[in-house]
């Protein structure tokens, strides 16, 4: 998803990702400096899918990524702008 | 082939003549715009057009913007059809999200995802489904790219909620915001 192209701000629920069992690659990026709008996550993230490959997620503003994701099977993971804070991923290309 | 060509074998196709009837040489134009070169393509196209007016011609080049010609996509997808499970998930999956990134770094996301990558991405070299620049970039014609996108339209034209990848940014957000949720997706991104 290009966050460049949003027309408003996307709010998700918190099981939106989670319920996309088979998903290996998510990609939403944008501009590198700040889009006007974002992807919001009101109720925080519950899960995200164990089969996930790549993770690119430009200005995610949670502070950890879901306690029990499982990041082993991960190659890469791109969290561009993001508000990361505590991260045990190996793996890890940028952040 | 170049445009020159295209051109001259496009309107051999319409009307024997090597240039445009008068009056169509810009929907000619943009047919030829449409077939990328590929002669398979301008024949085809040409063939379907011939005798028509212009607002069939028209029409038709509207709808080529959203629908590809069937023809074309069925003699594309033949060398698709040859390709086995894994070969064709690669395929489909360099054809949604990966167009022009490093070969090596798709390989290594393709094979954590256990689709033999190396070996597939050679099976699509060798059927001319993609080819690799200079820079180790993965390129593929618009055309098959097309052929790919139809792919997986047709798993579901309707219900986006049933397709195996989303890439286009309007169809993933209407995924996300009006929770079309499906266990079916690959994968999510936009181009």
């Amino acid at each position: 998803m290009d966050l460049e192209k949003l027309a408003g701000d996307l709010y998700l629920s918190c099981d939106s990702l989670a319920k996309m069992t088979n998903m290996r690659f998510l990609r939403i990026h944008g501009r590198k400096w700040g889009c006007r709008y974002s992807v919001h996550l009101p109720y925080g993230i519950e899960s995200l899918p164990y089969t996930l490959r790549y993770l690119e997620w430009e200005g995610f503003y949670l502070k950890s990524l879901p306690s029990n994701f499982c990041a082993e099977q991960l190659v890469e993971l791109h969290m561009w702008n993001s508000k990361l804070k505590n991260l045990t991923v190996m793996n890890i290309i940028s952040v | 082939m170049s445009s020159y060509h295209s051109l001259q074998l496009f309107c051999l196709t319409v009307s024997g003549e090597k240039q445009p009837r008068d009056g169509y040489e810009d929907l000619s134009k943009r047919a030829i715009s449409y077939c990328k070169g590929v002669p398979l393509a301008l024949k085809v196209l040409g063939a379907s057009l011939r005798k028509k007016n212009k607002v069939v011609w028209e029409c038709e080049l509207r709808k080529l913007q959203k629908i590809p010609n069937i023809e074309i996509h069925n003699v594309l997808k033949l060398s698709y059809d040859c390709l086995d499970r894994s070969q064709k998930d690669i395929f489909l999956d360099i054809v949604c999200f990966f167009k022009g990134w490093e070969r090596d770094r798709v390989t290594n996301i393709l094979e954590a995802c256990d689709f033999f990558a190396a070996s597939g991405i050679e099976a699509l070299l060798d059927k001319s489904l993609i080819t690799i620049s200079n820079y180790n970039h993965i390129k593929i014609h618009d055309l098959i790219q097309e052929m790919g996108w139809e792919i997986v339209h047709q798993e579901s034209i309707k219900d986006l909620g049933r397709r195996s990848r989303l890439w286009k940014h309007e169809e993933v957000h209407d995924v996300l915001k009006y929770n079309k949720v499906s266990t079916r997706y690959d994968g999510i991104a936009s181009i």
